[in-house]
């Protein structure tokens, strides 16, 4: 059975977390948003109560009006007038739906407006009628009390909404920081794994590029560096660039006399004497065996002619003895060519620069041979 | 006595049908309409969940723009509405808005008592919950004079 990838799991992890703090979020919104609607919707007939107060107002403002109708009788049409008025007004606002559907005493509170309006509408000031004003004064009371009542019941329940919300809350926010943290420390392994893994391709990678005997370049850097050159060459750079490919003469019949642990060491002497004359702008390489090549970056044909003499003289002035050599110790040959302005292939450059080491090795090895240097001349 | 009582207040009623129970005003025009005329010119019917009855009812009336359209000539956009009881509200874009002038509810003419003479509604609640009464802030009942404001 397949284990599931580590990149799944922490996509699900997330996906996880998303939905977890999404739902928090939600719910939270949801029951705060109704523990709000509890206290200010007015659905829940909290602001009903103000309709009743302004009844009771104009009810109250009744009174004053009608015992001035007594004190002055020469206004009464006016004061009746107005008095009808404050009444109507009274009668309108205890005319609301939910209270004649909650509250028994309100249609009964009703008819007794009315009833006290047409007396007085007809003109009766005498007798005052205390049961229906005491009956619609005690309805008011009773109105507004329930609707307190119903106000701090409400309260209450946001209260205690809110109460379980901040729980909920508590919880969520632990979870949510628990996942994160645990994302966080996951992300960081992978991250850890990731950096080690890419240090250790990197160390393959300079392994590979590198030859461990001379502590010059390898083969495939050569190739590497070769197609590089090459891809840009000659459009886009048009520095002088020189190659130099150069081999340690009669190596085969040195490793032969002195063995291959004097072979190395020899081919560490020579190339560590050859990386002292190298300015910091060329490439050492690798080619194969006692076989090396150089390429300089933004020097001229006499600047590279002139190094790869000097090479020649450092290998002699090593004075390692070697006694099939014509000279008695061991010396180089080497190939110069610079590249011109066309295109190239890496093969064609290697074939060049080779069959220039090869002229140096047919006459007589222990020289430098360039392109412009005639058989003759070499 | 009584039948003489009675008499007097069936001439009381009458009278009071041909009080002006709304005042129109536009610039410098200013109509007055009695309830039997408002009553009379009714011509738009809406029914609808009545938040304040706690029913469907049957509204009748005007379309507000149509209404002041007919009677002031002019296409309102801003309107200020007073009531009886002091309310004083004015709206905005009112040519935008279903806004309806009802004069009777369910067959029965409005009445101070029951929110009249002329109470103004919206008909189109915008998906809004009809019992949800903090919804009809913009209703005004017992209208007694309407200004159009447009500058």
């Amino acid at each position: 059975m397949n284990r599931p990838s580590r990149t799944l799991s922490y996509i699900g992890l997330l996906l996880l977390s998303i939905v977890v703090v999404f739902t928090l979020v939600l719910l939270n919104t949801v029951r705060f948003d109704d523990s709000l609607r509890a206290i200010f919707n007015r659905d829940h007939g909290l602001y009903d109560q103000a309709f009743s107060e302004r009844s009771q107002s104009y009810l109250i403002n009744a009174l004053p009006l009608l015992k001035e109708m007594e004190a002055r009788p020469s206004d009464m049409e006016a004061l009746r007038e107005e008095t009808l008025t404050q009444l109507d007004l009274a009668y309108a606002y205890l005319n609301i739906g939910r209270y004649i559907e909650r509250y028994e005493c309100v249609p009964v509170s009703l008819d007794s407006i009315l009833s006290i309006r047409n007396h007085i509408e007809q003109g009766h000031i005498q007798p005052f009628m205390y049961d229906a004003w005491a009956g619609i004064l005690e309805c008011y009371s009773l109105v507004n009390r329930n609707q307190n009542e119903l106000k701090a019941n409400l309260i209450e329940r946001a209260l205690v909404a809110s109460s379980n919300n901040q729980y909920w809350m508590n919880i969520g926010v632990v979870a949510v920081y628990g996942l994160g943290i645990m994302l966080w420390l996951l992300l960081e392994r992978q991250h850890r794994r990731g950096h080690k893994s890419e240090e250790e391709k990197l160390a393959w990678q300079n392994r590979a590029m590198t030859d461990h005997l001379t502590a010059t370049y390898s083969r495939m850097a050569l190739h590497e560096s070769l197609e590089n050159l090459i891809k840009d060459w000659p459009h886009h750079h048009n520095d002088s660039i020189g190659l130099v490919f150069y081999d340690l003469d009669h190596f085969k019949q040195f490793n032969d006399s002195f063995g291959h642990v004097a072979g190395d060491k020899a081919l560490r002497d020579v190339t560590a004497a050859i990386n002292e004359l190298l300015p910091s702008c060329a490439e050492h390489f690798r080619f194969g065996g006692e076989e090396f090549f150089i390429i300089h970056r933004g020097q001229s044909h006499a600047q590279v002619v002139e190094l790869a003499d000097r090479m020649l003289q450092a290998v002699r002035d090593l004075n390692i003895r070697h006694p099939k050599s014509s000279a008695g110790i061991l010396t180089t040959s080497v190939g110069v060519y610079m590249l011109e302005q066309r295109e190239y292939s890496v093969d064609e450059l290697i074939k060049k620069v080779d069959e220039l080491l090869y002229v140096a090795k047919k006459h007589g090895r222990n020289r430098v041979v360039d392109e412009f240097a005639g058989e003759e001349d070499a | 006595m009584k039948t003489i009582m009675v008499f007097c207040c069936i001439g009381l009623m009458a009278l009071s049908s041909h009080v002006s129970a709304l005042t129109l005003v536009s610039e410098d025009k200013e109509i007055s309409l009695t309830t039997a005329q408002l009553v009379e010119q009714a011509n738009y019917t809406h029914e609808m969940y009545g938040p304040f009855r706690r029913q469907t009812t049957l509204f009748e009336g005007f379309i507000l723009t149509d209404f002041l359209k007919q009677q002031l000539g002019v296409n309102a956009t801003s309107v200020r509405f007073i009531a009886f009881d002091g309310y004083d509200l004015t709206l905005n874009n009112v040519d935008q808005r279903k806004l309806m002038l009802v004069v009777k509810e369910n067959g029965e003419v409005l009445t101070v008592r029951n929110h009249g003479p002329l109470r103004l509604i919206e008909t189109d609640l915008g998906g809004h919950d009809p019992k949800n009464i903090s919804l009809f802030d913009d209703w005004v009942w017992m209208i007694k004079r309407i200004e159009v404001v447009d500058e």
